[in-house]
């Protein structure tokens, strides 16, 4: 169902420790060593009296290597980055979408009115935050640390306060 | 763990150890993709092999017991020296290749770099499955090549040594022994470096929240340095072993002078390749006994970032040093003074890591559980095998000790006793996380010191041999050297009733082992790994653990 433009969104993905710039330099500090190596093979005084030019058989596999690295980093990423769970907040209604790791989406919708958020302290996994409209409700940031996840009731309970002040303005 | 509209919430994912479905024995043993089993499959594979490849040195040992050819004789009475290269090489591949860094890095790395960052799992579950089964079939590969060889005499199979040097590998090994001893070490090849690439993205991008990359533990950092050092050198050695492989089959001269070839091509090759392997089996072991060492001393590790620093050092000199190995194929003397001076700075790094262990135990509440004695003992023996290494890397000793005793003295002190003595560091400080029942205390310090025991008493000798002149790589020798194979015999079968005592120590400690809780070593170990039930459960850290204060995303 479109519910037309949000009046404010929240998206909420996992942890991940590469920052944006470990994606070129990774790879590149790999391909620089691999190059320094292959220099030193090639011009090392006297030590190939045949020439180097052989050494250029591991060119392949060192080129195939790098490709593995570049691709696992990116393919581990967009796994985890596949991930997330957006909050919009319309009009007079909430939509939660779910992404899973597997790349499944899901939606759990309810009347701006209803929605209230709760949390649960659990031994194991500290805080929970749910989110309930009535007999309906669904958890929220399950993936993120227990750490993390205080910060997120603060701002999910702002985000609320927020819509609902923006809808009750525009009706 | 989604929910539609309207549909009752059943709890937020799943607490730790919960009920997933338990996998059947053949699905969690020969499917799994889950790092800690594929961990403790990397470590059984190389104890077998590693079994096989002991057998191999107590035949050699025994022959080398007395002067003359006692044992390994043709049905004539005359020497077998071709039986004699096949036991030398094929206990030189399965160890360089199939046991020691399939424990270290394939076992323990698998196992425990994961739960040290905080990772549910490494980053390609079905990537380490595959790393493991190609190492199962390189194993089974060299253990071929290595029966064909017994089995069949008309061949001369692969008693070219470890090293594959060309021409002996190409034109002077006719038969399929060979090509299938190369095509196991391509295959291992293949199986480490995609497990070093899976290494690096678990490590690079799944460390918990707050886990930066300088409070990463060491022995996660020294995975990931050793899996640089796979992606660095490998390739190198699958290039070399290709060109054997054209030169053996397809009629290429890449190594053959006749067609414009050049045999000491392969040796730099190799040895590009070979000596940085030296530091990918030793690396992690220096992860290891720095949590030991800390653990044991009640104190955290002395100079963390100089530790960090150090193990990387050694890692990038590793593969500036490569000629050290071949003072006497006929560089020029500024090559010669090159590598020599290269090869005496990684006594830089090597002593600041040396040192930081001492200085770590310096005033610390020192406990000589068995962990701490193989620490210790590796502490002592590296030390040995590091010296006599910086006596091997001046060009003009090492033109008088080339392929001596004193060669083979140096290396097993670096490699059979210190990696070697890292391995059963980590099995006794970690065997009750794994199995959740502890090792029985005595029977771990009498391993210990039958291991130590036996080892200095087979390699200490050789120093002396090797001074005097003792060829390696020979089925006999001359009389005059009788005196110490006898003692290096009796040493060599000391360490291996000690390596059978080890199985006993394994069955022991998994029938008759004490069960123990998730930090059964105190508050002194402080890893990640320690926060977990013994044995973990089988999925872990579904919900990131938090280092320290970390801005929310």
């Amino acid at each position: 169902m479109d519910l037309g433009t949000p009046l404010r969104e929240m998206t909420i993905w996992p942890h991940r420790s590469l920052q944006r710039r470990g994606f070129f330099v990774v790879p590149a500090i790999f391909a620089g060593a691999a190059l320094v190596a292959s220099a030193m093979m090639f011009f090392a005084p006297g030590a190939l009296r045949s020439g180097g030019l052989p050494i250029l058989a591991t060119a392949p596999f060192f080129l195939l290597v790098l490709g593995g690295i570049v691709f696992a980093l990116r393919r581990n990423d967009r796994d985890r980055a596949r991930q997330y769970e957006r909050l919009a907040i319309y009009k007079d209604r909430l939509r939660l979408d779910r992404m899973d790791a597997r790349g499944r989406l899901s939606r759990w919708e309810a009347p701006l009115g209803m929605v209230r958020l709760t949390t649960r302290e659990e031994p194991v996994r500290g805080l929970l935050l749910i989110l309930r409209a009535g007999e309906a409700e669904t958890g929220v940031g399950d993936f993120l640390s227990p750490a993390e996840r205080p910060a997120l009731a603060e701002e999910l309970r702002d985000l609320l306060a927020e819509g609902r002040r923006r809808a009750a303005w525009r009706s | 763990m989604a929910h539609a509209t309207g549909v009752e919430h059943e709890g937020h994912g799943h607490a730790e150890g919960h009920a997933h479905d338990k996998p059947g024995f053949f699905t969690r043993w020969f499917c799994s993709t889950n790092h800690k089993d594929i961990g403790i499959l990397y470590f059984l594979v190389a104890a077998v092999v590693g079994l096989v490849s002991v057998a191999f040195t107590m035949y050699m040992r025994l022959e080398l017991m007395q002067p003359g050819v006692q044992y390994m004789t043709n049905a004539d009475g005359t020497p077998n020296g071709n039986l004699w290269n096949i036991m030398v090489t094929g206990h030189g591949i399965l160890m360089m290749f199939f046991v020691v860094i399939p424990a270290l890095f394939g076992g323990f790395g698998n196992y425990f770099m994961p739960l040290m960052i905080g990772a549910p799992d490494m980053a390609f579950p079905r990537l380490n499955n595959l790393s493991f089964w190609l190492y199962v079939c390189g194993s089974a590969l060299a253990v071929l090549a290595s029966v064909i060889s017994l089995m069949d005499t008309s061949q001369t199979g692969i008693g070219v040594g470890w090293v594959l040097y060309a021409p002996l590998s190409t034109s002077g090994s006719p038969g399929m022994a060979m090509d299938i001893a190369i095509f196991a070490v391509h295959v291992s090849g293949a199986s480490s470096i995609l497990g070093a690439i899976n290494i690096i993205a678990t490590f690079l991008n799944m460390r918990a929240p707050g886990m930066t990359l300088h409070k990463t533990p060491l022995f996660a950092w020294s995975i990931f340095i050793t899996a640089f050092l796979i992606l660095l050198s490998l390739p190198v050695l699958a290039g070399a072993i290709t060109m054997l492989l054209m030169d053996r089959n397809f009629g290429t001269h890449f190594f053959d002078p006749a067609g414009g070839g050049d045999p000491i091509l392969y040796q730099h090759l190799l040895w590009f390749f070979g000596h940085p392997e030296v530091y990918m089996i030793i690396v992690p072991g220096f992860g290891i006994i720095s949590h030991v060492i800390a653990t044991f001393s009640k104190k955290p590790v002395f100079g963390y970032l100089a530790m960090v620093y150090a193990m990387a050092s050694i890692g990038v000199l590793g593969f500036v040093v490569w000629a050290h190995h071949m003072y006497t194929v006929g560089m020029s003397a500024d090559t010669q003074a090159y590598f020599m001076i290269a090869t005496m700075v990684i006594a830089v790094p090597t002593g600041v890591k040396i040192f930081s262990w001492i200085a770590t135990m310096w005033g610390g509440s020192i406990e000589f559980r068995a962990p701490m004695l193989w620490a210790i003992g590796f502490i002592f023996l590296f030390t040995v095998g590091g010296v006599t290494g910086v006596v091997l890397s001046q060009a003009g000793v090492d033109r008088a000790m080339h392929d001596t005793y004193y060669v083979v003295a140096h290396f097993h002190y670096v490699m059979s006793l210190g990696a070697i003595f890292c391995i059963f560091a980590g099995y006794y400080y970690w065997v009750g996380k794994v199995t959740g029942r502890q090792y029985i205390e005595w029977q771990g310090k009498l391993h210990f010191w039958m291991m130590f025991i036996g080892a200095n008493l087979t390699f200490f000798p050789q120093h002396f041999l090797g001074l005097a002149g003792m060829p390696r790589r020979y089925i006999d020798y001359h009389e005059s050297y009788a005196g110490w194979n006898m003692v290096s015999s009796i040493g060599a079968f000391i360490s291996g009733a000690s390596f059978l005592w080890f199985f006993y120590v394994m069955w022991s400690t998994a029938t008759k082992g004490e069960k123990v809780g998730a930090n059964y070593w105190g508050p002194s170990a402080d890893t990640l790994e320690w926060t977990l039930p013994s044995p973990p459960p089988e999925h872990t850290f579904e919900v990131l653990p938090v280092i320290a204060d970390n801005p929310h995303h």
